[in-house]
């Protein structure tokens, strides 16, 4: 009798297992596919808003990756730039959905990945035939790791510091674009004497008077001294750092009231609704402008150049930007598929048209793109001199340090002196 | 015969302790342990004894940023629990129908806090903002300031908006506590002629004393744990004037990836945390049983 018993309930245990197995399969997303035998997978690929032109192109993307191969899905995860930029990443990265590709800056935030073990070398996959043609050697500058491999997929350069300007205010003014400082300081002054804040800048996070003052210093104090303070070879506080801040200095009179309380994007909704006559930030801002400067007729024109500096007066702040591969994920062939489509000639196409500069070989080629986008791109690749601002290049703790001296200084509660023995102190003190 | 049990009790406790365990103090063991080390969160972790502790007391943001919280908390007890008990006081007067003005002093304490942080962003805007425009329409243009912009008001602002939120909260506290009070002790002192004023604060504060200290204590151990407020609306700017422990916390960890050092950090602020509470807590014990049985 129990032995029967026992059959019963093994029969009617064996029918619930095999009725859950068939739901589960039918269910699951990284089961085998019924229509071609292969396992359904998902990539998640993760980075920082550009604005919503942009984000809107990366739903495209994912039905484009998913028509050619539909067994593989795309998760686009895109946060706010500045908490991406902080806590959102690192989170990610240590999560148990991690993704499998993440957007970076090149330069020590990517190797501070490789050296966490979060960077897959892809110098073998980009000399493959799926990147073929793609990109120009030098598009890969600053994505190797003591000249040793290639850990990002380039994908768009980022002019961080450039003058925009209000064109009808210039013209009304019969102002003409300054190509020295003085000039440029004779320019802020006749727009403050008409009664119109000159330039607007939103400090609250402190890379944007961070990224002009890693302009200037670079400009003023030449590119090997600026890059050997920012890695700490050199006091923040010698002689040619506080001449250099008093051109920033110089800058404090005509800036917003409220330079350090205002975000950066409401400082460029500032400048769109016409409050500013003009700002100092990164190419970016073609992406914002896309949505949000409706009939405002604006332009730009690099840093003016410092005659007594000792740098490349011409040299361009930026940065190049790309994808890394997670080391850590399950499905790396299937990400460098995904990595190749990024970068291909529509996708360039589609993310030129939505106002960024990608790095590959033909960024604007059939493309109706904005001239200023693409004058940015051109000024980037032909620059002479590229100069890393501090927080992207060099070491996080020592930018730090000197963004705060240039907050206070841009907001006239320190003397360039002052503030930059504070900020020498503090790595004094850090060790 | 008495039952021999000796195990029970502690098999009764087990479960609580164990969630416990897995709760607090292994996390606050973990923390301590990581104190010592050199760990950018995914690289090996690198012991180097008391060097994070050491670097904590020359860092002067970190000094400054407690300096910051203690003047937050000052600001808090007057703005949070002084303000919340004058309201208490108010909405109990006698002959009084406050109902509304109850359910609208509440009200900020259940709104997110992030609404709030942008809210109060655009209240003290310069060009916008509610409160230069008042300044502005009265006459008043040299009063007007970036508020969350100037160092010298900064931490101000922020702790009004602070204030604004939770004196509601403490005055729910109160609230209930004076409701408690006898009738007949009121109605004692005002045939002997005392005024709705000295009944306040001479008969209803001291009776309600515990639930003051109460509030006390968590007005000063809450104001450690507050991020939200001021990450949004200044980023413990300008100058590090609203810099305090917990947004100078995420800006190691999160900014730095130095964990390592931000745990040292965090061991330091909970060993803070917990000499305060406990001197409040043997401060109440001290003098206490004279108000009202809750």
């Amino acid at each position: 009798m129990a032995t029967k018993s026992n059959r019963g309930r093994l029969a009617v245990f064996a029918g619930i297992c095999a009725v859950a197995s068939l739901a589960l399969a039918a269910c699951s997303s990284s089961g085998p596919d019924a229509s071609n035998g292969e396992e359904n997978i998902t990539i998640r690929i993760a980075m920082g808003s550009s604005g919503d032109a942009v984000d809107s192109q990366w739903d495209a993307l994912a039905e484009r990756y998913h028509e050619k191969y539909p067994n593989r899905t795309l998760e686009p995860v895109i946060q706010e730039d500045d908490i991406y930029q902080t806590t959102g990443l690192p989170t990610l990265l240590s999560s148990r959905e991690a993704p499998d590709a993440y957007f970076e800056w090149s330069g020590p935030r990517m190797r501070g990945h490789v050296a966490d073990g979060d960077g897959y070398d892809l110098s073998t996959a980009l000399k493959g035939e799926l990147f073929a043609g793609r990109f120009n050697d030098g598009a890969f500058t600053n994505m190797d790791v003591d000249g040793k491999g290639i850990y990002m997929v380039p994908w768009t350069g980022d002019v961080t510091n450039v003058v925009w300007y209000d064109k009808a205010v210039f013209a009304e003014l019969g102002l003409s674009v300054p190509t020295t400082w003085d000039q440029y300081l004779a320019v802020n002054k006749a727009i403050l004497d008409s009664g119109k804040t000159p330039l607007v800048f939103g400090n609250k996070d402190q890379w944007p008077v961070g990224s002009v003052a890693s302009h200037l210093v670079s400009r003023v104090i030449g590119e090997d001294l600026y890059s050997d303070t920012m890695d700490g070879k050199a006091p923040l506080n010698s002689p040619e750092m506080v001449d250099a801040f008093g051109y920033l200095a110089s800058l404090a009179p005509y800036v917003n009231k409220s330079v350090n309380a205002l975000a950066d994007d409401e400082a460029n909704t500032q400048f769109f609704l016409q409050k500013a006559a003009s700002i100092q930030i990164g190419s970016w801002l073609m992406a914002d402008a896309a949505t949000e400067a409706d009939g405002l007729d604006f332009d730009y024109f690099n840093l003016p150049a410092i005659p007594a500096g000792k740098g490349d007066q011409s040299s361009v702040l930026g940065i190049s930007t790309g994808f890394m591969l997670n080391a850590n994920s399950p499905h790396v062939e299937e990400t460098i598929d995904l990595l190749a489509m990024l970068v291909d000639a529509e996708s360039t196409k589609a993310w030129a048209e939505a106002g960024l500069a990608p790095m590959t070989i033909d960024p604007f080629v059939g493309v109706d793109a904005d001239p200023r986008t693409v004058s940015l791109a051109e000024m980037l690749s032909s620059a002479g001199t590229v100069v890393a601002p501090a927080d992207s290049g060099h070491d996080i703790e020592i930018a730090a340090a000197f963004y705060d001296a240039a907050a206070s200084v841009i907001g006239g509660t320190s003397t360039p002196q002052e503030a930059l023995d504070t900020a020498q102190s503090r790595m004094d003190s850090a060790g | 015969m008495k039952p021999v049990r000796a195990r029970t009790p502690y098999l009764l406790v087990l479960p609580a302790f164990a969630l416990f365990a897995f709760v607090v103090l292994g996390p606050v063991l973990a923390n301590t342990a990581l104190s010592f080390a050199d760990w950018s969160g995914t690289n090996a972790i690198k012991f180097v004894g008391f060097s994070n502790f050491t670097r904590a007391f020359r860092d002067d943001i970190y000094l400054m940023a407690y300096r910051n919280t203690f003047i937050y908390i000052a600001l808090t007890l007057v703005f949070e629990v002084l303000v919340g008990l004058v309201l208490a006081g108010l909405v109990t007067a006698r002959g009084r129908k406050t109902g509304f003005y109850r359910v609208a002093f509440f009200i900020p304490v259940i709104l997110p806090m992030l609404v709030i942080a942008v809210l109060w962003s655009f209240v003290y805007s310069d060009d916008i903002g509610l409160i230069n425009g008042a300044l502005r329409g009265v006459g008043l243009d040299s009063l007007t300031r970036v508020w969350l912009g100037d160092p010298s008001t900064a931490l101000i602002a922020v702790s009004l908006v602070s204030g604004w939120i939770y004196a509601g909260f403490y005055m729910a506290i109160f609230y209930a506590a004076l409701t408690r009070i006898p009738n007949h002790v009121i109605e004692a002192a005002t045939l002997d002629g005392a005024t709705e004023s000295q009944i306040f604060f001479r008969i209803k504060v001291p009776m309600i004393r515990p639930m003051i200290e109460v509030a006390i204590l968590l007005c000063v151990t809450g104001a450690f744990q507050t991020f939200d407020l001021f990450y949004v609306m200044t980023n413990g700017g300008p100058d590090h004037a609203t810099e305090i422990v917990t947004t100078y916390l995420v800006e190691v960890v999160f900014r730095f990836h130095d964990l390592g050092y931000g745990a040292a950090l965090s061991t330091i602020m909970t060993a803070v945390v917990v000499t305060i509470g406990l001197v409040l807590v043997r401060l109440r014990g001290k003098d206490g049983g004279n108000g009202v049985e809750f």
